[in-house]
Parts: C-alpha cells; sequence; structure tokens
C-alpha cells in the first residue's frame, strides 16, 4: 500500500487537488460565498498593494490630466498677455483722450464766457534753461504777438515774451523776472505776484503791512499792468509775516496753474476790455471750487 | 521507488499517466538551468528529483503570494484605468509556466494555490478556479511534450488556448451557480483577454522563470 501510494504520489495528488476544489464547487455552486477566515486574512495582508497601487495611479492620472490641461497655457498665456498689452494701450490712450477732452472743454468753456477772443494752442516744448518758458505750437503766423496774456480755465499761465512763425515762447508766471500786477479779491488791496523761479510759490510783493491781507486769500490780476486783463486767478496767499516794523508785508503766494503738467494753454489775442473773466467771477462766488488751487 | 529512467516501470493507463505527471518538469526546455535540465541531469541518480522537488515545495507560498500581490495590483490599476475587457489573465500566465517549468508536487500545489488566489478574486462559487486551474496544469503537463509546448510558439499557443478555456470554465461555472450569471458583456472578454495572455506569456514566463532560477535550491 505505502509502495503504492509513493509510486502513484503525484497522480493521487493532482486527483485530489482536482476532486477536492470540485466537491467544493458543486456543494456551494447554489449558496451564497462566505469567506474563511484564510480567505479573510489573505485578502487583508494583500489589500493595501491595491491601495498603494490605486493611489499611485490616481496620482499619475492627476498629473497627466493636469499635464494636458496645461499643455495649451503657455501659448493662451502669451495670447493674453498680448491681448493684455493692446487693451492697456487703448485703454491709455482713451484716459489720455478724455483728460484731453476734459482740458479743452474747459478752455473752450472759459473762451466762450470770455468777451475778447483767445486762440488755444498745445504746450510742446519746455526751457532747458534756467528761465521757466514753455513754447507753444501757435506764433506770429497766428496772430500772436510779445505780451499776450497766456491763461488756462485754472488761471493765468504767463506771457508771450517772443514770437516765431509757428511757434511762441510764453514766460511762466513763476519765472525769476515776471511780476504781475494784482489784487486781493476779498479786500481788494493791490499787491504784486512775482515770480522766484520755483515752481510752487511766487512772492507776495508791495503789499502794505497795513492792508487787509490773509492767508487763503485769493489774488487776482488788477488789470492795471495793461498785460493781463482785469479779474484772472493768479492764485491764493499761502503765509504771511506781518512784522511790527516797516512798510511792507512779506509774504508767499501759491499759484493756481500747475505748470509742471501744463499741456494746452489759451493765448488772449484780444482781451475783454474793462471786463472780468470768467474765472474771477467763479471765484467770487465759488471760492473753494476754483480748479487748480490748492 | 522510480525514477524516469526505470526499466520496470509498471504498464497501463495509470502508469503512463503518472510517468507523464511526474517527477519534473513536463517540458524539455532548452533553457540553461530550467526545471527540465535539473530533472535530466538529476535523473541520473535514482529518488534525488523527488528529493529535490520536495525541498522546493515551500516556493508554492512565493508563488501564491506573488500572484496574490499582482492581483492586488490590477485591482487597484482597475479601479481607476478601467474596462475589465482587458485585465490580464494572470492565473493562467502562472498555471501555464507551473505546468512546462516545475516539478509535479511543487507544480500541481502551486497550481491550486493560483487557483485559490483566483477564487478570491474572482468571488465565484469556491473551487471553481482552483478545479480550473488546476485542470490546465494537468492538461499542459500531460500534453506539454506531446504538443511541443517547449517551445516558444507552443507555448503562446498554449497560453492562448489555457487562457479561453479558463475564462470560458470560470464563466461557465458562474452562469451555472447563479440565475442571472455574469452577463454577456463578460463573455465578449474571453477572446482579447487570451490574445492579451499569449502576448504576455514569453515575457512573464520568462520574468517567472528567472525568479524561479534564483529560488531554486540546485540552480543556486
Amino acid at each position: 500500500m505505502l509502495a503504492f501510494l509513493q509510486r502513484y504520489r503525484e497522480l493521487l495528488l493532482v486527483v485530489a487537488l482536482l476532486l477536492l476544489p470540485a466537491g467544493t464547487y458543486i456543494a456551494n455552486a447554489k449558496q451564497g460565498r462566505d469567506l474563511s477566515s484564510l480567505d479573510k486574512l489573505c485578502l487583508a495582508v494583500s489589500a493595501p498593494i491595491s491601495r498603494a497601487v490605486d493611489h499611485v495611479t490616481t496620482g499619475v492620472l492627476g498629473l497627466w490630466a493636469e499635464y494636458v490641461d496645461l499643455r495649451g497655457v503657455r501659448a493662451e498665456n502669451a495670447e493674453l498677455r498680448e491681448s493684455i498689452a493692446e487693451l492697456r494701450s487703448q485703454l491709455s490712450a482713451r484716459t489720455e483722450a478724455e483728460l484731453e477732452n476734459q482740458r479743452l472743454h474747459e478752455l473752450l468753456t472759459f473762451t466762450r464766457a470770455s468777451r475778447g477772443r483767445a486762440v488755444a494752442a498745445p504746450v510742446i516744448g519746455v526751457s532747458p534753461t534756467h528761465r521757466r518758458v514753455v513754447t507753444i505750437a501757435i506764433g506770429k503766423d497766428d496772430g500772436i504777438a510779445a505780451g499776450m496774456a497766456v491763461v488756462t480755465a485754472d488761471g493765468v499761465v504767463g506771457k508771450v515774451v517772443a514770437t516765431y512763425g509757428g511757434t511762441a515762447e510764453v514766460q511762466l508766471l513763476i519765472d525769476g523776472g515776471s511780476a504781475v500786477a494784482a489784487r486781493v479779491q476779498r479786500s481788494r488791496a493791490r499787491v504784486t505776484a512775482r515770480g522766484l523761479g520755483q515752481e510752487s510759490s511766487l512772492q507776495l510783493a508791495n503789499a502794505l503791512r497795513t492792508d487787509d491781507i490773509e492767508t487763503g486769500d485769493i489774488l487776482v490780476t488788477s488789470g492795471t499792468d495793461r498785460v493781463f486783463p482785469k479779474g484772472l486767478v493768479i492764485g491764493r496767499i499761502g503765509s504771511i509775516q506781518r512784522e511790527a516794523y516797516g512798510m511792507y508785508l512779506q509774504g508767499e503766494i501759491l499759484p493756481a496753474v500747475e505748470v509742471r503738467g501744463l499741456e494746452e494753454v489759451l493765448v488772449l489775442v484780444v482781451p475783454g476790455e474793462d471786463s472780468e473773466l470768467p474765472t474771477a467771477h467763479a471765484s467770487d462766488d465759488m471760492v473753494p471750487g476754483i480748479p487748480g488751487l490748492p | 521507488m522510480s525514477g524516469p529512467g526505470d526499466n520496470n516501470e509498471p504498464k497501463g493507463f495509470w502508469a503512463k499517466l503518472q510517468r507523464r505527471l511526474g517527477p519534473g518538469a513536463a517540458a524539455r526546455d532548452s533553457w540553461a538551468n530550467s526545471a527540465a535540465h535539473r530533472e535530466i541531469l538529476s535523473g541520473l541518480t535514482l529518488g534525488e528529483t523527488r528529493t529535490h522537488e520536495l525541498r522546493s515545495v515551500w516556493r508554492v507560498l512565493l508563488w501564491a503570494g506573488l500572484l496574490l500581490a499582482l492581483f492586488q495590483v490590477q485591482a487597484g490599476l482597475l479601479t481607476r484605468m478601467g474596462p475589465e475587457l482587458v485585465r490580464v489573465d494572470l492565473a493562467v500566465l502562472f498555471v501555464t509556466f507551473f505546468a512546462l517549468r516545475l516539478g509535479a508536487i511543487e507544480g500541481a500545489l502551486a497550481a491550486y494555490a493560483a487557483g485559490y488566489v483566483a477564487d478570491l478574486f474572482v468571488q465565484g462559487p469556491p473551487g471553481l478556479c482552483r478545479f480550473l486551474a488546476v485542470a490546465i496544469w494537468t492538461g499542459g503537463r500531460i500534453l506539454g511534450n506531446r504538443a511541443g509546448f517547449s517551445s516558444p510558439v507552443g507555448r503562446v499557443i498554449f497560453v492562448l488556448a489555457a487562457s479561453a478555456l479558463y475564462q470560458a470554465g470560470t464563466l461557465g461555472g458562474l452562469q451555472l451557480a447563479s440565475v442571472s450569471g455574469p452577463g454577456q458583456i463578460a463573455w465578449l472578454s474571453v477572446v482579447p483577454q487570451a490574445f492579451l495572455a499569449a502576448a504576455l506569456a514569453l515575457p512573464a514566463h520568462r520574468l517567472l522563470g528567472s525568479l524561479e532560477r534564483r529560488t531554486s535550491s540546485k540552480g543556486r
């Protein structure tokens, strides 16, 4: 018997390995399957592998999906940057046009309201020297002559000091050689606004110590210098030193026109005679609302 | 005790079957250090083959563990990557290798273990995959030399046929066991899976053969 088993042990093993599962199958075919302890152990031990693979696969697939999503992003990014640059350029041009329109509108309103004739001109150059002079794009050919007043809707800019064919030079109010006859709008005290060569201030000159002048008072042209018509805004009194002795006051004037950003001006070709210009009237009524004044 | 070269071998069907089944590997394999190669060399000494084979039985656990791990890998992949129509027939790749390269006892037990692992994942009636795995192993073992399964082409054909039979058997078994069965769509997967298994047969067997040589006490 032992010899038989030894001789046929492979055959017997195979037969057993075939019959055992066949019997198990036949016995359990119609029943639901219950996992044995060994089954559960095998699955529990090996399940982390499946989870790890799932985790890695999810990560790789996610990476791939992101890569696919990102493929066109560089080109799209470049395209969008180009669009943004173009839109910014358009926006800048539009803003510029809007601001220009606003400035020209103010000049137009000023011109319509004034009795004289004014010619608008763009500022095309600034003197590179110590002199506070700007060049405008109208000149002798346009009927411009030296001595004409140059203003904006905000107030006095200066006066024409030289003319050429198509251009003219304008001495700004802040130039060291400039002086304008002025009057304190509130008290009507007569003073002189003299340039110091500084952009942010003028000198208050010829103001008597006894004059009624206070900080914040608005100065307008008096019209007595025969250059500027009466009533154009020059600026506002900044500070005053009233000493106990002496004949005159010392003071500073803050100019109404910001010369640094000057782009368009009006040249008063024929100023209205003995009439105050609209900025002066406006300043009488609405002092805090005068544009350009600090 | 008798070996392959015994002149006093008993005659008859069972004796023939026994000779075909073992001991030693069924296929004459040209691979260096293959089980068959070792069996031929070891066959010079009677009794040595069986002793050696018994020493290799521990590897059944190795094969089962490896297959279990690969099944879990495949399960993890299929969870995210989709259609089960093209899953790899791992059990058949292993069982055909066992039939061609391993000794009788180790091979039979390993085939049974492979069937057991497959049963865990098929979730059908217990014993179905175990029976089919051992049946395929037995078929490969008996027909191995006659059908020329040792050649690469023969091996591919063997895996193709084995996979088709295994899957058909599994689906048929499931069909018999339940009223609803696995469904029509499952049957569509038989052919592509069999071809995929056949395509993977040579590289898979080469890898398994490499592992078999590394873990063999005689091959070292």
